[in-house]
């Protein structure tokens, strides 16, 4: 593996982020326009024209550069559109991050959009190529939903600590999606509803299914040499690792569904990058992928945060609520905003850069160390994985 | 059905001459579907496969050419067989499938056929349309009683044979009284296929002769009366090399509501889930997958063994390039790993089970369960593959491939 830091640091010197919703009056290029424009304010004293290369994460919402140039009015820059699954967002963040690093130029901006409510369909719809027409039609929350008698059956944990389980989590992050002026769904949700809603998919509910909304998140990065130029808070980017698994998850016996062996690899090498030997202890603040709560219950033992078989107590206990030990979805995560897919990895770094900054309102955390974004696309068995770790210190 | 019913009596790579497949239900037209039952079955292709279908009659002529060609032949005969909501038609009928191979060294032989050809007007399905029409049963049963007695006559006068010499008659028509009526004429058979319930249209013959063949014995005369289109009346002989060993299967199925089964039958239409439309199976994409496609041919790494399901040119476990064989897993047994109820997925039987099915002889396969409610569905359940309809494309494909069903009982 040659996989390494940067040997340029690099950080983000400012962010912008529109409120996820049913954006019914806002299209493609509003949501672009709005999030660009933010970013842009944020940054004292630069104007579009200064960004240098853009890359622009989205899944559905649009093809080629083009689809940000044009709204944007962009006078013959580089723009690269980006598609990674789930970390589509995070993935323009990460090679906006190499350009610059590169010298390649000095101003880049990451920009993650998605307009999902414009196609009157039930949970997420991925464009696939024509095919022989022999894989099970499954949708996402199926797909992960495998892992809940999976991980019961190994662990022995029975349904009931399963559910509970899992409605923890919902109701966790609904409730700090509640404080978060930005989510979709700005409500408590009591775990009694969670447990009582109906059914989807397997043991999963309603509410242990992230929604589908619309939304944009933008960020602005630089050489760690020139952030003094820009913003006396910057937000320095400590890791950046990207996995592609083999996909071998359906068609191998040894692959259990309690785990996402790529989500293990992906935070090995960021966590050698950024040097963090315990991450339970090291990590202050962590965004995942909380697509579907049993993703988030299998994240906690892949990132390392609990021991394997007992992420499931960790929950119950509250060691991952807002004023536990380490937060996890301290912005209300996918489950309080939706999942507009290219927009997601930047809204999770976009919660870092309030919390670093101290802007994070009613959520905000104290003594911040490391943070940790991170993103998964696919599904168990076959999965895109990104994580970043960020902090207020270059080195 | 057809793909369940021939996989009893042919392996995989077999060379048979024919293979000829009757239906009046047949899932597409135009194009034939012997051809999909041979590649799903992985026949030699030097076969010459055949669609015989359209009316129930065309079985009877099947089963003539099979005897008299003289070649060896998989005649398979599979069919739906419904009425409109509360017809006669829909209370008779019934699902089934029953394969033949003719060749060498028979079992049965073919003494004599009879014919008596009438353009009487007793059943009728235009076409496009869903489920057979019928006129009055008095009709029918004034019109074909008597000419099934009359066939059933003249052959046991030019074989100069009394009733009393059949061991086994076989009297197939779609009206329950028309059976009756001829079966009472020919009385005094030791046994006869009166008990099985139900009329499974251009596979009623069949069905019905294997059903008494089990209890059949070596050169023992068998007399079919079919009544369509006319009537025929076929003796045929069990030879010294016949055995016993055919049966009849009940698929096992679960009960099912009155809506999903006329949901089945394309006679209501549910509200779809707000899902894309089913995948349109590609051409090319068929084509070049064939082997999996159609007879769930997987591949084995030469260097190491793993079994791969879909094929891979490059081993998930020791990395070796196209170092692989095929192996066909559609007779092999499994057992679910790890499953799930997908209420939002688009289905012509909703909700759809998943389960992942780990192969006793290696292997996992991610796939569809079918013939099992949510509720029984167990981690450790075991199971067996089957030929089914995955979906119906807005291109009017029936897209068939394999599922796992609970296994039958008597198999592994």
């Amino acid at each position: 593996m040659t996989i390494r830091n940067t040997k340029t640091k690099v950080a983000i010197i400012g962010m912008g982020c529109t409120n996820f919703g049913d954006h019914w009056g806002k299209s493609v290029d509003d949501l672009v326009i709005d999030a660009v424009g933010s970013a842009i304010d944020s940054v004292e004293g630069i104007v579009l024209d200064d960004i240098d290369a853009f890359w622009l994460g989205t899944t559905v919402s649009g093809i080629s550069g083009l689809t940000l140039s044009k709204p944007l009015k962009l006078n013959n820059k580089p723009v690269t559109r980006i598609e990674n699954m789930c970390a589509t967002g995070s993935d323009a963040l990460r090679n906006a991050c190499y350009a610059v690093a590169s010298g390649a130029c000095d101003l880049a901006m990451a920009v993650g959009v998605e307009k999902l409510k414009d196609s009157n369909m039930t949970g997420l719809v991925v464009p696939s190529s024509p095919t022989d027409g022999t894989t099970a039609d499954m949708t996402a929350p199926a797909m992960f939903s495998l892992i809940v008698p999976a991980y019961m059956s190994k662990y022995g944990v029975s349904l009931d600590e399963a559910r509970a389980t899992m409605s923890h989590i919902a109701s966790k992050n609904h409730s700090n999606g509640a404080k978060n002026p930005r989510a979709h769904f700005r409500k408590s949700v009591p775990v009694q509803t969670i447990t009582d809603s109906p059914k989807i998919a397997g043991e999963l509910n309603v509410f242990d299914c992230s929604g589908i909304s619309d939304g944009a998140a933008v960020a602005i990065v630089c050489r760690a040499e020139d952030v003094a130029k820009y913003t006396k808070t910057p937000l320095f980017i400590r890791a950046l690792s990207l996995v592609a698994g083999a996909g071998t998850g359906a068609s191998d016996p040894n692959y259990d569904y309690t785990t996402f062996p790529e989500v293990v690899a992906c935070a090995n090498e960021a966590y050698s990058q950024a040097g963090i030997k315990d991450p339970a202890t090291e990590i202050s603040i962590a965004e995942v992928h909380d697509c579907f709560t049993p993703t988030e219950l299998v994240l906690m033992e892949d990132l390392g945060f609990s021991k394997r078989g007992e992420g499931w107590k960790d929950v119950l206990s509250g060691k991952f609520d807002l004023d536990g030990p380490l937060p996890v979805n301290p912005d209300g995560g996918l489950k309080s905003f939706g999942h507009p897919i290219g927009a997601s990895g930047l809204r999770m770094m976009f919660e870092m850069w309030l919390q670093f900054r101290n802007e994070a309102g009613e959520r905000q955390q104290s003594e911040l160390n490391f943070g940790l974004t991170q993103n998964l696309g696919g599904q168990p068995g076959e999965v895109v994985s990104f994580i970043a770790i960020v902090g207020r210190e270059q080195e | 059905m057809a793909v369940a019913a021939a996989s009893k009596i042919v392996n995989v790579g077999d060379k048979v001459q024919n293979l000829w497949f009757s239906s009046t239900h047949p899932p597409v037209l135009d194009k034939g579907s012997a051809s999909t039952i041979a590649a799903v079955l992985g026949l030699d292709d030097e076969v010459c496969s055949c669609d015989m279908g359209a009316s129930v009659r065309s079985v009877v002529g099947c089963l003539k050419a099979a005897f008299l060609i003289r070649e060896s032949t998989l005649l398979v005969t599979s069919d739906t067989r419904f009425g409109r909501p509360g017809s006669d038609d829909e209370i008779n009928g019934s699902d089934g499938s029953a394969a033949f191979i003719f060749g060498s060294a028979p079992k049965i032989i073919l003494i004599d056929l009879v014919s008596e050809s009438s353009p009487v007007m007793d059943r009728w399905r235009g076409e496009g349309e869903v489920g057979t029409q019928s006129w009055d049963d008095r009709w029918a049963v004034d019109q074909q009683v008597p000419l099934m007695i009359r066939a059933g006559m003249r052959i046991l006068e030019k074989s100069a044979l009394s009733v009393a010499d059949i061991a086994h008659v076989v009297i197939s028509a779609p009206s329950p009284k028309v059976v009756s009526q001829v079966g009472a004429k020919f009385n005094g058979v030791s046994s006869s296929s009166s008990d099985w319930n139900g009329y499974l249209g251009s596979a009623d013959l069949g069905i019905k002769l294997v059903s008494v063949l089990s209890a059949a014995k070596s050169n023992s005369f068998i007399l079919l009366i079919s009544g369509a289109d006319g009537a025929d009346a076929m003796l045929l002989k069990t030879t010294e090399l016949f055995r016993p060993d055919q049966h009849v299967e009940p698929l096992k199925s679960l009960d099912i509501d009155v809506i999903t089964y006329l949901s089945w039958r394309g006679l209501v239409h549910r509200e779809p889930p707000r899902r894309p439309d089913s995948e349109v199976p590609s051409a090319p994409a068929v084509a070049r997958s064939r082997d999996w496609k159609f007879s769930f041919a997987g591949s084995m790494c030469t260097e190491c063994g793993s079994r791969h399901l879909p094929p891979q040119r490059i081993c998930m476990s020791c990395g070796a390039t196209d170092k692989s064989t095929s192996v066909v897993m559609q007779k092999e047994f499994g057992v679910v790993r790890t499953f799930t109820v997908d209420h939002i997925a688009l289905s012509l039987s909703p909700p759809v089970v998943i389960a992942v099915v780990d192969f006793d002889s290696g292997g996992r396969y991610r796939c569809q369960l079918t013939d099992v409610s949510p509720e029984d569905t167990k981690i450790g359940m075991r199971v067996e593959m089957t030929y089914r309809l995955i979906s119906k494309s807005s291109n009017g494909v029936r897209n068939y491939f394999w599922k796992a069903r609970p296994t039958m009982e008597g198999n592994q």
